[in-house]
């Protein structure tokens, strides 16, 4: 691997671990925690969401400039590139920043350029850092200086290795230390990759050497499962570092270092085929051809996609020839010819299927993880892929290869392995990011209108209840039962007043009062007829007529006496009653007072609800408003993941035909190679019908 | 190709493919584009959580509990649960990234919700790891008064050094 493109990939994969880190602090303001919980947990789009819901609402007040550069620092983490920048220079220029926070500024400004690219003005905003910058961003802080020191070209300027001093020493921290040594990784290969005189050149090799020394031995102390990120890590660079160790000693005709080194790496190790390859090709140099074979011969156990499955492929031959072994040679170039024409015919069977109808929810499916089977699936065992399928993941598969009549299920699941082998590759990533957040905002932008028509719901629920309270003839009939319920409740006190006296007369109903004017309009008649009678005394009335009237004194005498007596049952049959009635008006009078109560808070509850109804009112509007914005958003995000479609589909397009060309030129070779050793064969020959037979053959492939 | 044996030349195919210029340009364009309908999704998530939480928990009603870690070195939690009044209204199950946000001076919100204004009532039970790795569970509680304001409460869970054991308690942020 050439040493230059190797930190270039290094960088590359470096600067996308490179997130804004925040530093554990005292929160004093409860909504800046609510977004630090949720950015530990890598959920960018609700953390800024979080803190501007902060900023508008004023509940940052206590750490306002921190909470500031947060959502600045995480904008960037979130690809917003633009509006960090635009933050960062509002944020420079206020005078009344402090140290701290101008240095957290620059740095985030510093990691926004090195990102685009420009390091030297990456490089001179980091040398506006000084030592306030708080302790957890420093070890990335340095990373970020030595990095965009070697990238802007000043080491080769001044010829030195970096030397471009942080303010401060890398902290000790075991969490942070990685950050150290991917510093030293990168110095000491960049300086290798430059280096003109020898002695420069082994020093840093012993460097880089001690390296992946040190490495091993953190490893072993470490002794975690690969679940640890510190451990994974290192492991990954102490990886890299062999091999880069190995490559170089393969050019300085090294071979055995380079297998030393070799052999120390991972099994597992992402660049395990390189090492390899790397490994046959340092026992050729020692002209150990059956360790050649025997490690290229595991490489070619693997797919042809694999770049040093290729090369073993057409290095295979090499060997053999070297040994002398021709027959053997040109059956391995056959193999060579044979796979690399077959993968050939598989990215061409590729290419129809890149449309972006058929690249969505392969995307989709790519995204939600259920596809992650495809980088395991390294055969074309149907049938036992179908077994270790899961549900999901299966029906997936046949649909997707369910409506291709040209190419079968099995061949299918091949191709999709080639897509998306293809499609992880570094140079997809931040077009796949793009989709990925596209979608992810689609979907969140579903949820949001979903949202939208609950309020909607409730705030219609609401309206109708207003409607109802500010209609003007019912607010009338309130008042009138308002009044009719007050004038009852007087009424009823005052029958209470009465009733507590001992005034029986008027305790009684209609019926009885009348019955007791009868009974009492008696004794009346009985006077009236002494009166009667004094008259016809006076007047010489005869017997008979005073006898007659006698007669009726005397019956009206009795009347009296019963009336009198019926009187008196009738009072006190009233005062027997009269608890029952008092409380018969107490009742009503407290059901009247309840009434009234209720028709006076139904009243009050018209003035308490006008504010209410201001607030729903805005509600509507605000409903309304931002449903309009979310259905544009959408247009927007329609729109823009058509393009990025496009785009992937274009770009893919030009990765197969890249590839089927690569593939071309490896089968040239191999064809040239073959034909070149079958003519050595023929000039060697007599000629016969044999030889004649080979000779023919020879043509063939060399015209082909 | 290497079949030199050049161990220089060694991987070049392996490298990846510089993008078109041509290519660079439409992401770019693309990136933009993003770039923008990020801002404007923020801005409209922004005014929809002011708007629900306007309309949905206005502050004469609303109450919001939270949780913080201040130092976990003498409790693992697993699980919290809360109740108001006796009403259960939040249960969690911690996840390892979870636990490492609050310990890294996140604050979670458990819970947002509506009470009457007067006395109340909140219980919450920890449960956990606690010193020398052994289970755990803890109960708070906290009488409060609602008034006119929202009302948040944080529960804190901290190391008490004297007692060398934790220490839960619960904050008003009135």
């Amino acid at each position: 691997m050439k040493l230059p493109s190797l930190i270039a990939l290094l960088l590359a994969f470096l600067s996308q671990l490179i997130a804004p880190a925040a530093n554990a602090r005292q929160v004093e303001d409860l909504a800046l925690g609510v977004a630090l919980y949720e950015f530990f947990q890598q959920n960018d789009f609700e953390a800024i969401s979080e803190l501007l819901v902060g900023e508008e609402l004023d509940r940052l007040q206590n750490q306002s400039e921190f909470s500031s550069q947060l959502t600045t620092g995480i904008m960037l983490s979130y690809g917003m590139d633009k509006e960090a920048a635009r933050r960062l220079a509002d944020f420079n220029s206020d005078e009344h920043t402090n140290n701290e926070n101008l240095s957290r500024s620059n740095y985030y400004l510093a990691k926004l350029l090195y990102r685009k690219g420009d390091y030297e003005q990456a490089y001179d905003a980091l040398g506006r850092v000084d030592k306030s910058l708080t302790k957890d961003l420093q070890a990335e802080m340095s990373f970020l200086l030595n990095n965009s020191f070697l990238m802007a070209g000043f080491a080769a300027e001044t010829g030195a290795l970096v030397k471009a001093e942080a303010p401060f020493k890398l902290p000790s921290s075991k969490r942070l230390a990685v950050w150290g040594d991917y510093n030293q990784y990168n110095q000491l290969v960049f300086a290798l990759s430059g280096s003109q005189t020898d002695s420069y050149s082994n020093t840093s090799m012993a460097r880089l050497e001690r390296l992946a020394q040190n490495l091993s031995s953190s490893i072993e102390r470490l002794d975690g499962g690969t679940q640890d990120t510190q451990f994974s890590e290192l492991l990954a660079l102490r990886d890299r570092t062999l091999l880069s160790i190995a490559y170089l000693q393969l050019q300085q005709n090294n071979p055995r270092q380079a297998i030393r080194h070799l052999r120390q790496y991972s099994a597992d190790g992402v660049e395990y085929n390189e090492a390899m390859l790397a490994f046959g090709w340092a026992a050729l140099q020692q002209e150990d051809f059956s360790r050649t074979i025997a490690s290229w011969s595991q490489l070619l156990d693997q797919d042809t996609a694999s770049p040093a499955t290729r090369e073993a492929l057409l290095g295979m031959g090499f060997v053999l020839q070297k040994q002398n072994k021709k027959t053997a040679a040109v059956n391995a170039y056959d193999l060579a010819i044979g796979r690399f024409t077959k993968e050939i015919a598989v990215l061409q069977d590729l290419q129809p299927l890149l449309t972006v109808e058929k690249l969505e929810p392969f995307l989709q499916a790519l995204q939600s993880q259920s596809v992650s089977w495809l980088n395991d699936y390294q055969s074309d065992d149907w049938d036992k892929l179908s077994q270790t399928l899961l549900d999901d993941e299966l029906v997936f598969a046949q649909t997707y290869s369910g409506d291709n009549d040209t190419v079968g299920a099995e061949q299918y699941m091949t191709l999709l392995n080639r897509l998306h082998n293809l499609i992880s590759t570094q140079e997809f990533v931040v077009l796949l990011n793009q989709h990925r957040d596209l979608r992810w905002l689609k979907e969140k932008i579903h949820t949001w209108s979903d949202d939208l028509d609950a309020i909607g719901d409730a705030l219609e629920n609401q309206r109708e209840r207003f409607v109802s309270v500010f209609d003007e003839g019912q607010k009338l009939d309130m008042e009138a039962d308002y009044a009719a319920q007050a004038e009852l409740i007087e009424q009823l006190r005052g029958e209470l007043a009465l009733a507590s006296k001992p005034d029986y007369v008027r305790l009684m109903d209609a019926k009885e009062s009348e019955r007791l004017l009868k009974l009492q309009a008696i004794p009346n008649r009985l006077l009236a007829l002494r009166d009667e009678y004094q008259a016809l005394i006076g007047a010489g009335a005869d017997a008979n007529k005073l006898r007659s009237v006698t007669k009726q004194i005397e019956q009206s005498k009795g009347y009296a006496d019963l009336a009198r007596l019926m009187e008196g049952y009738q009072v006190w049959s009233v005062a027997e009653q009269q608890d029952q009635r008092l409380w018969d008006f107490e009742k009503q009078l407290r059901t009247g007072e309840k009434n009234l109560t209720l028709a006076k808070s139904s009243l009050d509850n018209i003035e308490r609800l006008v504010p209410e109804q201001t607030t729903q009112s805005r509600g509507v509007m605000a409903v309304a408003d931002l449903a309009d914005r979310s259905n544009e958003l959408l247009t927007q995000l329609e729109q823009s993941n058509g393009e990025a479609l496009l785009s992937l589909r274009s770009m893919l397009d030009d990765s197969v035909n890249q590839q089927i060309a690569s593939l071309q030129a490896y089968l040239a070779q191999a064809n040239l190679a073959k034909a070149r050793l079958l003519d050595e064969q023929f000039m060697l020959q007599d000629e016969g019908p044999q030889t004649l037979a080979q000779h023919d053959a020879t043509t063939a492939v060399l015209a082909e | 190709m290497a079949i030199n044996g050049d161990a220089a030349e060694i991987g070049d195919v392996a490298m990846p493919t510089s993008l078109p210029a041509a290519d660079i340009a439409e992401q770019a364009t693309l990136d933009q584009r993003l770039q923008s309908i990020k801002k404007d999704a923020l801005a409209l998530n922004r005014d929809l959580r002011i708007l629900k939480e306007e309309l949905q928990f206005p502050a004469n009603t609303q109450v919001a509990v939270f949780l913080s870690v201040d130092a976990a070195n003498l409790f693992e939690l697993d699980a919290v649960n809360v109740k108001v009044d006796d009403k259960v209204v939040a249960n969690h199950l911690y996840t390892e990234q979870q636990l490492d946000a609050l310990v890294r001076g996140g604050i979670q919100k458990l819970h947002l919700g509506n009470i009457k204004s007067g006395e109340h009532e909140l219980v919450a039970v920890f449960t956990g790891r606690g010193p020398k790795g052994r289970d755990f569970r803890r109960a708070a509680s906290y009488e409060f008064v609602k008034g006119n304001n929202a009302k948040y409460l944080e529960l804190k869970i901290t190391d008490s050094n004297k007692s060398k054991q934790p220490d839960f308690e619960i904050k008003d942020w009135e």
